[in-house]
């Protein structure tokens, strides 16, 4: 029955269940990811407005 | 008992808006005309069509597909808005044989025709259960072949002065581009919060297999949502072509994503069943500001695309971040 069910929903989409299928992640370890990339946007933004400003 | 104000789970919830609006902030102190009308309406219209098209592409995130032809489809739209509306005495028009149509008319034909490539993408995803993923990125093509075909692979112009009014012009201080937002934002609200429709919807995203045993009707409402998807592309598409004053095949390429990105941010989860008009407005706004402060701070493009990459990153690990919390 469960495999009927299965079957009857729709195909699905790319980001179905994607986050059961991730490896078991804590919350510190997302929270340490979501902080290099604000670091790493940071970065960018500052690197650009300084070329921008022919500073390097 | 009152609840105390979580500093760090605010930040955490808002990290990305509170970026922007420092970046906001900083850009406004350090340069001339960024606090103006005049790019306040510039952001205004920009956001517009993007809102329009984001609300298109909610639905369909929020019962856990995706649509990636949605920017082709608001190129076709624009290029048939094109062939529909350029001016009589144009010597390059496209369909010669076509009389002087109203633009309502002409928009209401556009609107027909991409509810049916929409209607075809809810068909293809309900009925043959084909991944939501795998259907629109062939219909993209498929969209792609169809406007290189029908416009020669040439781009248009000469439009009618009435159809460049739609996104010139304004009511008083409002912009017309605005108020096309405006109103589709405040139906999109009613739909998703006042309707069946909308908590059918949100009931398929939660678990579809527990919305068909409650007598839902997932394949009904999944065509539907996908030719509301359609028929949002194709008034984003007739509104983009109006503001550029020109269409080609290469209007709307990458819209899909700045869409997607923008609803994520908006807290529509990846993995479905959330989502809010208010929301799906504010990750437009993050994106069109982001863009707006680069460009006046005289950044090159290029670090305007890294940064709008990390911000979409950002997003999604700050939407999985909320789902490991509620596991």
């Amino acid at each position: 029955m469960e495999e009927e069910q299965k079957e009857k929903s729709s195909g699905g989409s790319l980001f179905e269940g994607i986050y059961d299928q991730l490896p078991d992640i804590s919350v510190k370890a997302v929270d340490r990811f979501i902080l290099i990339c604000a670091i790493a946007l940071v970065a960018v933004i500052l690197v650009g407005v300084l070329k921008a400003n022919h500073i390097f | 008992m009152q609840k105390s104000f979580n500093v760090k789970k605010f930040i955490s919830n808002n990290a990305i808006i509170i970026l922007i609006v420092l970046l906001a902030i900083l850009t406004g102190c350090t340069t001339k005309n960024f606090f103006t009308i005049t790019n306040f309406k510039n952001l205004v219209v920009n956001v517009s069509p993007r809102f329009i098209i984001a609300c298109g592409v909610s639905g369909c995130l929020i019962t856990k597909g995706t649509d990636l032809s949605a920017g082709r489809a608001v190129g076709l739209a624009a290029c048939l808005s094109a062939m529909l509306l350029q001016s009589l005495d144009y010597s390059a028009r496209m369909l010669p044989w076509v009389p002087d149509i109203p633009w309502p008319i002409a928009l209401i034909i556009v609107i027909v025709i991409m509810g049916c490539f929409g209607a075809v993408n809810g068909i293809v995803i309900s009925v043959l259960k084909v991944p939501p993923f795998i259907a629109t990125l062939g219909m993209q093509t498929i969209i792609y072949g169809l406007c290189s075909l029908i416009t020669n692979n040439q781009p248009m112009g000469g439009y009618k002065k009435s159809y460049l009014t739609v996104a010139s012009g304004s009511l008083g201080p409002i912009p017309y581009l605005m108020i096309f937002a405006v109103v589709i934002g405040l139906y999109f609200w009613f739909l998703y919060n006042k309707t069946r429709h909308g908590k059918y919807m949100y009931a398929i995203g939660g678990n579809e297999n527990a919305a068909q045993v409650a007598g839902v009707n997932v394949r009904g409402s999944l065509i539907r949502i996908y030719i509301l998807a359609g028929c949002m592309y194709a008034l984003a598409g007739f509104l983009v072509g109006a503001k550029a004053g020109g269409a080609s095949t290469a209007t709307g390429n990458g819209y899909e994503l700045e869409a997607i990105a923008a609803c994520t941010i908006g807290g529509v989860s990846a993995n479905g069943g959330v989502g809010r008009v208010g929301g799906i407005l504010i990750g437009v706004l993050v994106f069109e500001i982001l863009k707006i402060c680069l460009q006046f701070l005289g950044v090159d493009p290029a670090y305007t695309y890294i940064a709008q990459g990390l911000v979409i990153v950002i997003a999604v690990a700050l939407d999985l971040r909320k789902y490991l919390q509620k596991k």
